[in-house]
């Protein structure tokens, strides 16, 4: 694989999750309580995490990306997008999230559907891996703390 | 000379071509008998510490020691039982009382050293020859000098309890609480899992000493709701009790319970007074639930000027709002809350502490009783007391978060319960399905049978996964309830046959994923079994979350908030060492117990601090 297509896959990977960084941003403005600025302050951290991630990805060679799946269990499915708005509470922006990172795990997961190159399917396993882990942590949070009784 | 002593040394020779009499390998030539009461043998991980076997020994051959590489753990002191063989008299006593069977007896009795030192061990703990034999003295089958059986507590039968609110628990009498209490070896291990260390071995000696006056107090030390919570509590010191591992537990709750009916309320007062001097500090505390109510009362027992907020008309918080009066009536909470109120702290009803610096005045919503004053802000509490406590608990359900959930036939089981709290009746009609498998769907489905609703409770993982009380889906059952398990809600649909008068839910079944130990499993749905059942009424009642929306930006960040709840230190500090906070907001357990204990480590917290203020003040 020509390495140009790699650092062009990888960059736009990392102009998705300056996107995010971005967007959780703009959240903290619209949040009006300390609480919601407090999470979101949060996840933009771990977006920022994700960034470096990647940055570090392209000085890598391609051959050293591992690749790790995480089963998904759909708790996120048929839960309706919630709305940014001032008075989101906890449940709404763990739904933001994990709806953010569901849509993201699907564009790599198609993008890995339409490619045969079997270098370019490893990194778009990666990336669609990554995105399932962190969809994951968000669930993992939205079952212990907003249905802990379901 | 006689004849006789002229033949008696031809006599011993004799002997010396007979047999000899000496056994000259006395371990392998003179076995014990098969049930013989020899050296102690100790399973180590059954044991637990509890020191029966030492209490019972009339040698005092017995100490409890640490053990290296036991830890002290729930249910576990730690500690394990030393023998001293000089002391001992092989009677067998500590076997047959030991609470887990744990403690037996090899049958080998012989063992030569020349140390005396040695014959002091930990049976278990160090390498016996012994330890693996198979004979020796164990308690026979059934032999119990314990009792296993709990006296029973007399309750309503199903069909007599739906026809009311009645409290479906009658209480012990004094016969039966005493013989209950009679069970209780007094090890103390369920101190250590009472999230507030209650004295419970303490106070059920006080019933078999019929010495209620004295128990009360005791209770009082660590717990100023033992009314309420002698009918609701959690009681996770059961779960450890040793008495637990080979038969019933002590019913613990039932005899706290049991003092708190017996002592006298004109009593009550000078059973809990204290000598301490007035202050002149003064102490706000939002939220009058178990957590601001523990915290006033200790804070007026050390002698501060404690005034309590509370936005609803009643105190009691979610023990009120929540928990219905079948399980917990009123007037039983009423008892602890004027308790409290009577030793001078102020409590002021109606009054909701928002986060606006100007003030303002109680919401319409808070009902009668409303003295119409305004109600100050937290920044003013800030500003006018010397120290804020706050416990303002999770009020704010979470929803399903699936779609139609907006239509007109959902309504919460937190809404429901407070409905009916406030006298009203809530629209449930007939068919219920209520969401969810902890304390508040039992409650929000017994409630509806109550009301002669048909309630169906769903629930997406299995009936062992349920967070509620086991005994709470036993009488929800009896009480008629039924239950679909591993059914995750998908979607709310309005028919329109039914034109917004019933919902339809849409449910799936749910494959369980194994997630390994300690860990829930993950229920996933299977999108080809999808059911979809009408209903008048759905109740989501799957958790709550906090609402902080009165504590201002900027002090907010001092406090410190960490996903939607107070991060505090062990006495309730936050980041601001003025304000303390405790209760559901804080802490993991979100029961009243722990709200309690909160409330009474931030009065600790709270007076160490206005002490060290005032002695810095001093020397200034
Ligand atoms: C339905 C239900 C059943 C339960 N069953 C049990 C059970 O069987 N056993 C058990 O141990 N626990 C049970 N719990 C949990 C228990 O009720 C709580 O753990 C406990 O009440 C927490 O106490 P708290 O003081 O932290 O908060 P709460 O009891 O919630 O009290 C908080 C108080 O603060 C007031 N408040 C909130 N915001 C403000 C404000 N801005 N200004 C003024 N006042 C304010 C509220 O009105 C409320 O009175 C149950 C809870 C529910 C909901
Ligand atoms: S009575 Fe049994 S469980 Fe308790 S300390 Fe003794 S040996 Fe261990
Ligand atoms: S109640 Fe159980 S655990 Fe507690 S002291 Fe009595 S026997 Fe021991």
């Amino acid at each position: 694989m020509p390495d140009t297509q790699y650092s062009e896959i990888i960059d736009f990977a990392l102009k998705r999750e300056k996107e995010a960084v971005q967007f959780y941003t703009e959240l903290e403005h619209i949040a009006q309580f300390a609480s919601q600025k407090e999470l979101l302050g949060e996840i933009k951290g771990m977006e920022q995490g994700h960034v470096k991630i990647l940055e570090n990805l392209k000085t890598k060679s391609p051959e050293a990306i591992r690749v790790e799946r995480v089963p998904n269990f759909m708790a996120s499915t048929y839960l309706v997008e919630a709305q940014p708005a001032k008075d989101m509470n906890y449940q709404d922006i763990l739904i933001i999230a994990m709806k953010r990172e569901d849509r993201s795990h699907a564009l790599y997961e198609e993008l890995l559907q339409q490619t045969e190159n079997p270098e370019l399917r490893k990194i778009f396993e990666m990336l669609a891996g990554e995105e399932s882990k962190h969809k994951r942590f968000f669930e993992d949070l939205y079952d212990k703390y907003v249905q802990p009784d379901n | 000379m006689s004849l006789k002593d002229i033949l008696s040394p031809l006599t011993v020779w004799r002997r010396t071509a007979e047999k000899p009499y000496t056994v000259i390998d006395p371990i392998n030539d003179r076995p014990g008998a098969a049930r013989y009461r020899g050296f102690h043998k100790n399973d180590m991980e059954a044991c637990i510490g509890c020191g029966t076997c030492e209490t019972i020994c009339q040698n005092a051959a017995i100490d409890l020691v640490p053990v290296e590489g036991i830890e002290t753990t729930n249910g576990d002191s730690g500690l394990r039982p030393q023998i001293d063989y000089g002391r001992c008299c092989w009677c067998a006593l500590c076997v047959d009382i030991c609470t887990t069977s744990s403690l037996t007896m090899s049958n080998e009795y012989i063992w030569v050293d020349t140390d005396p030192e040695v014959f002091r061990f930990v049976p278990g703990a160090e390498n016996k020859p012994w330890d693996n034999s198979e004979l020796g003295y164990s308690r026979a089958e059934g032999y119990q000098l314990l009792d296993p059986e709990r006296v029973e507590m007399p309750e309503l039968e199903p069909d007599t309890r739906l026809t009311s609110f009645i409290e479906m628990v009658q209480g012990y009498s004094a016969e039966q609480a005493k013989k209950e209490a009679d069970r209780c070896v007094e090890c103390g291990i369920c101190m250590a899992a009472c999230p507030a260390h209650m004295d419970i071995p303490g106070y059920i000696k006080a019933i078999r000493e019929n010495d209620i006056n004295g128990g009360l107090a005791l209770m009082y030390q660590t717990n100023p709701f033992p009314a309420s919570c002698g009918r609701i509590c959690t009681h996770r010191c059961e779960e450890v009790c040793a008495i637990n591992h080979t038969g019933d537990p002590i019913a613990i709750r039932w005899l706290k319970r049991y003092i708190a009916d017996m002592a006298d309320e004109s009593d009550y007062q000078a059973i809990t007074k204290t000598a301490e001097p007035e202050r002149t500090e003064k102490v706000a505390i939002i939220g009058a639930g178990p957590g601001g109510l523990s915290a006033a009362y200790y804070l007026r027992l050390l002698g501060y000027q404690v005034t309590v907020f509370e936005a609803q008309p009643h105190g009691g918080g979610m023990l009120r709002y929540g928990i219905p009066e079948y399980r917990l009536p009123y007037d039983q909470l009423d008892k602890d809350i004027d308790l409290v109120a009577s030793l001078g702290v102020e409590i002021k009803y109606n009054t909701r502490i928002n986060g606006l610096k100007e003030s303002n005045g109680p919401k319409e919503s808070d009902g009668p009783g409303s003295d119409g004053g305004p109600a100050p802000s937290f920044e003013q509490l800030y500003q006018d007391y010397d120290a804020v406590f706050f416990s303002t608990g999770l009020p704010d359900p979470y929803t399903l978060g699936i779609q139609g959930e907006d239509h007109p036939r959902v309504i919460s089981g937190i809404s429901i319960l407070e409905d009916v709290t406030a006298g009203k009746t809530p629209d449930l009609r007939k068919s219920v399905a209520v969401v969810g498998g902890g304390n508040v769907a039992m409650d929000a489905a017994r409630t509806a049978r109550r009301m002669g609703c048909e309630v169906t409770v769903l629930y997406r993982r299995r009936e062992v996964d349920m967070p509620a009380d086991e005994e709470e889906i036993t009488e929800a059952k009896e009480e008629g309830v039924k239950f679909i398990t591993q059914a995750i809600p998908v979607r709310i649909e309005d028919k329109p046959e039914a034109k917004g008068e019933q919902a339809a839910f849409v449910w799936g079944e749910a494959e369980m994923v194994d997630q390994g130990e300690d860990r829930r499993p993950k229920p996933v749905l299977q999108e080809d079994k999808i059911h979809t059942d009408l209903f008048d009424t759905v109740v989501p009642a799957i958790g709550q979350g906090s609402s902080l929306d009165f504590i201002p930006e900027d002090m907010a960040a001092k406090i410190g908030i960490i996903k939607y709840k107070i991060k505090v230190g062990l006495h309730g500090e936050t980041g601001e060492p003025k304000i303390f906070a405790g209760g559901d907001i804080s802490n993991r357990l979100k029961d009243a117990i722990s709200a309690i204990a909160d409330g009474h480590r931030a009065a600790k917290g709270i007076d160490r601090y206005l002490r060290e203020n005032q002695s810095k003040k001093e020397t200034s």
